[in-house]
């Protein structure tokens, strides 16, 4: 684990990067150089600008300027919204409601996340090798999926509860912030387990060996020396974990409703679901999120600059497996329960439903039925347009981000760009703004009235109400996580190797197409699979901004659960989820094919690695592992 | 290495990759644009004149309906104007409405709730016009016309029916009327929903403060109600699951959900309080700015007539939105329910719009939490 700060070669980088950026003379050569730059640079920081940046200032500015898209608009600044917002002391519980909640999500998902990672990687435990197919399956279903089926689990007089009689107290104590706590931490470790695996795999044995020379029992090494040395990796995914958390707002509204907790996205919702309905306010209660991410940005940071977690030295031994003995058992059975609760259970529960006629009728012969099934796909043409809608959406955007994605993680690692730290922690706050604030940021910023003057036609940029928008949408919504997973692939390529590409006369776009591309192909691969997936259930964006008359796959499951259809919806879920399923399958068998014929024809091929990997989102170079 | 070689194989053709990046990210960013610049109506800059319908541009439909998606498909079919609907719920309908503010792309706006709909006439949104269609509504129809005439009742379901489950009468017998559920032999039975949530539930804490008397009234009945272990819910979805079950006998509800769940089966009963409950209009506006008015006009007219009436009636009747009561003149329910025998009372509209955004948050810090 390499901080920042001591990586070597960061100023040669830094250097190379900054004389590509400059261009001496003006030949035909040279201005062609200069303008494949300016596109690889430009065009994906454009996209950022105009499907992120753009939409979540036309929001967040009016916590200021409140008649920004008013029907006069003026720049007039105001500080009622702001005012409101820091006097009022239900949103100062609020804030700190939210910080607790997510901190301890977080830190579930760290010990979860990290401890499967461990036992996957350097134990003989017997379940490791299908771990990671479990995991990325838990990554690919939908957390409004998981938190409805839960809270159907533990339902007073629900199927399980007719044979189990739950406890009064168990209810209490799953319809509270515990319950909230525990939904979010199952839909988040896998961001750590992905990070520590990564990280683990240029952690070698000698740190442990040392320990043990000294005295140290296995354990002992592990906790005392190993988890430490983790330490930025665990961080790093914990802040997303963090993140997603605090932007949560399903999950808390179906399970902890009565608790005595109050959230910000709480707050949020009401100021913009309540007529007369207030953007001013959500913006100003969306700047607490910002805040509460800055936070953690810091104390992720003071944590790292305490000491330094180097370990790759050029010289590092094979890791070894510990052999689990006594302990084999126990452990499987542990992580057998992780994925019993955050799959088998929660899928298990759909699915059931889906077959059912009427949950409150419990299992009896006569309540079985793939009735729901046929009405889903008699209803034929409606859903079928949808599903066609959702999966050409959800290709084009995953295409789209993993393009651009890499791009902009390159600008953020590996140019001397002013403001790519900024861009970095925008990637960040991004995911901690809730999708619905986003999505009424779209609405402003693309139905604005100042558009008609700009562009082409006789109505200028006509854009809202298109289904374009909708995947610009979808592109802003998963552009911050590509990036931050790129980022982590990046990092694991060394800059000699760029370096020498370079004095061979590489130019930015070949480095990126015929270099950098290719070597992280599975981990690219992956990112287009996360961002499939993620489009396939996107709803809060689907919802407020579908074309009218072309809904998506989610907005009709919701409309389905909205109408109290919850058979129906629960089958349409779960063909949704095949589908899905389907992808990730073909997504594993597909490159293991090409990988065997290329293996096939060249045996000694192997792909350079650097021996220089940073903190950050190492990430996802495990995501290549898929 | 890997890359190196494939690197060097084609060397010299350094165009390429530079084309297929640089066309790709440009194909996709024009595409976007120049679909997005597509002329999505005929008229636009200058204001159309109210009455002309131009079938092909249609009119776009909000809608919180369940028999939404039949009335648009069936006016299309019937009359040939392009009808595209966007089906939400009501909450996401205001915010869609509130960002799109002097630009709007709805044309007709159908959710239930009166109060709701006044307060965006009282933000000049809505189009103040006279339905000649007006004249099929009866009494209870017209009691819900504003004097603006900016909006129209297309049917009326009630809060504060109280379902209850047959199966696990209490020995205390049934409530008659709303204060009976402070006895204290109910304590642990009552439900209702989260007004935060729930949209019929803010006309229901609205209207039995009105008949108690007022805001104060109502809110001393709600914190004695709490007392008394009421139990919210988010909608009426989950509320009516817990009386099913038996997990709380006593839920106060919109009536249309309650019927909905006796057609599907459920042991529920239905008492209807003695004070009256609450009338929860479903009701149409237009948009005072949009550019089809007249086809959305030509919309209303048709929902308020014979036709758009009898393709609400026979929606599916497992959809509690079906079992509305009918408020033109001629028209009966397909399904069965009570549609006379109680009192309906009328929401103060203005006064009940104005202390919404406060009244919610009180119930939410002092009752729902």
């Amino acid at each position: 684990m390499v901080p920042p700060k001591h990586r070597p070669v960061e100023p040669v980088q830094a250097r190379s990067t900054a004389s590509w950026l400059a261009v001496p003379s003006l030949s035909f050569q040279r201005l062609r150089r200069r303008l494949g730059q300016a596109l690889v640079i430009g065009i994906p920081l454009l996209l950022l600008l105009v499907f992120v940046v753009y939409p979540l200032a036309a929001i967040i500015l009016q916590s200021v300027f409140p008649s920004l898209y008013a029907s006069s608009p003026s720049l007039l600044p105001s500080l009622d919204a702001l005012h409101q917002v820091f006097t009022n002391p239900i949103n100062y519980s609020a804030l700190l409601n939210s910080l607790w909640l997510s901190g301890i999500t977080a830190l579930l998902a760290a010990l979860v996340g990290t401890f499967l990672a461990i036992l996957a990687r350097r134990t003989d435990l017997p379940l490791r090798r299908i771990m990671d197919t479990l995991v990325w399956m838990v990554f690919f279903t939908p957390s409004f999926l998981i938190g409805e089926a839960w809270s159907l689990v533990f339902i007073r007089g629900g199927i399980p509860d007719q044979s189990l009689h739950f406890s009064d107290s168990l209810l209490t104590w799953f319809f509270s912030p515990v319950g909230v706590i525990f939904i979010l931490s199952l839909k988040t470790f896998p961001y750590v387990y992905i990070s520590v695996c990564a990280a683990l795999r240029w952690l070698g044995s000698e740190f442990e060996d040392a320990a043990r020379i000294a005295g140290a029992r296995t354990w002992r090494s592990w906790v005392s020396i190993n988890a430490p040395l983790l330490l930025p990796a665990i961080l790093a995914a914990a802040l997303i974990a963090l993140a997603e958390a605090l932007s949560d707002f399903g999950t808390a509204a179906t399970i902890a409703q009565n608790s005595n907790v109050t959230l910000v996205t709480y707050q949020i919702y009401t100021a913009i679901n309540t007529a007369p309905v207030n953007f001013s306010l959500a913006a100003a209660l969306s700047l607490l999120l910002f805040l509460a991410i800055t936070l953690a940005l810091l104390v992720q940071a003071g944590t790292l600059r305490t000491r330094s977690f180097q370990v790759i030295s050029g010289r590092n031994r094979p890791a070894r497996s510990i052999s689990l003995g006594g302990w084999k058992w126990p452990a499987t059975a542990l992580c057998g329960l992780v994925f019993l609760l955050a799959l088998v259970i929660p899928l298990g529960m759909c699915l059931l439903l889906s077959l059912l006629h009427a949950f409150g009728l419990g299992i009896t012969p006569a309540n079985w039925t793939l009735d729901n099934y046929q009405a889903v796909l008699t209803q034929g043409s409606d859903d079928l347009a949808a599903l066609q809608r959702t999966v050409l959406l959800a290709v084009t955007t995953a295409t789209v981000v993993t393009l651009v994605g890499l791009p902009i993680a390159f600008i953020i690692r590996r140019t001397t760009l002013p403001g790519r730290g900024l861009l970095s922690m925008f990637t960040l706050v991004t995911i901690a703004v809730p999708g619905i604030i986003l999505a009424c940021g779209y609405i402003f910023a693309w139905n604005a009235p100042y558009l008609q003057y700009v562009g082409i036609g006789n109505n200028g940029v006509q854009f809202y109400g298109t289904i374009w928008l909708l995947l610009a949408a979808y592109i802003g919504g998963s552009l911050p996580y590509a990036t931050r997973l790129s980022i982590g692939g990046l990092d694991q390529i060394g800059s000699s190797l760029l370096e020498t590409a370079r004095v061979q006369g590489a130019n930015l776009l070949q480095l990126l197409v015929r270099i950098i591309g290719p070597i992280l192909r599975s981990n690219l691969a992956s990112i287009w699979l996360l961002v499939f997936t993620g489009s396939m259930f996107e709803l809060a964006a689907s919802e407020l901004l579908y074309p009218p008359g072309q809904p998506t796959m989610p907005v009709r499951i919701t409309g389905l659960f909205n109408d109290f259809k919850l058979g129906p919806g629960m089958a349409l879920s779960m063909l949704n989820v095949g589908i899905v399923l389907l992808a990730l399958i073909l997504f594993r068998a597909v490159p293991l094919l090409i990988s065997q014929v290329i293996q096939r024809r060249t045996r000694s091929k192997t792909p350079y690695v650097s021996t220089h990997q940073t903190t950050e989102q190492e990430l996802r170079v495990a995501t290549g592992r898929l | 290495m890997h890359a190196q070689s494939d690197f060097s194989m084609c060397g010299r053709r350094t165009m390429r990759p530079f084309l297929i990046f640089s066309l790709l990210f440009l194909l996709g960013f024009l595409a976007a644009c120049g679909g997005g610049s597509t002329p999505t109506t005929s008229t636009s800059g200058s204001t159309p004149s109210a009455l002309t319908c131009n079938k092909s541009s249609g009119l776009t439909v909000y809608s919180a309906q369940g028999y939404d998606s039949d009335a648009t498909k069936a006016f299309q079919q019937q009359t040939g104007i392009t009808t595209k609907l966007v089906d939400d719920s009501t909450g996401n309908i205001l915010a869609k409405i509130a960002a799109e503010g002097s630009n709007p792309h709805w044309d007709v706006a159908w959710f239930d709730g009166n109060v709701t709909m006044q307060s965006l006439d009282d933000q000049g949104l809505l189009l103040k016009w006279h339905s000649p269609n007006a004249s099929n509504l009866t009494s209870l129809g017209t009691s819900y016309v504003p004097s603006d005439a900016s909006y129209y009742p297309s049917g009326v379901t009630t809060v504060g029916a109280i379902a209850y489950n047959t199966k696990h009468v209490p020995a205390a017998g049934l409530p008659k009327d709303y204060r009976d559920l402070l006895n204290p032999a109910y304590k642990n039975l009552v439900s209702m929903n989260d007004p935060a949530f729930s949209g019929p539930t803010y006309p229901l804490i609205a209207g039995i403060a009105q008949i108690l008397g007022g805001e104060d009234q109502g809110k001393q009945f709600f914190s004695q109600l709490k007392a008394n272990r009421l139990k919210i819910f988010q909608t009426n979805d989950p509320t009516l699951s817990s009386v099913e079950t038996g997990a709380r006998e006593f839920g106060l509800v919109q009536d249309s959900a309650i019927y909905g769940a006796i057609k599907a089966g459920q042991p529920l009963g239905i008492i209807y309080p003695t004070s009256g409950v609450i009338g929860l209009p479903a009701v149409m506006g237009i948009s005072a700015h949009g550019q089809h008015q007249g086809c959305a006009q030509q919309f209303v007219n048709w929902v308020l007539s014979s036709a758009g009436q009898s393709v609400m009636t026979h929606h599916d009747p497992t959809d509690g939105d079906t079992y509305f009561i009918p408020v033109v003149t001629g028209v009966t329910p397909v399904v069965s329910r009570q549609t006379s025998g109680f009192p309906i009372v009328n929401l103060d509209v203005p006064k009940w719009a104005g202390v919404e955004a406060e009244y919610k948050q009180w119930f939410h810090q002092n009752i729902v939490l």
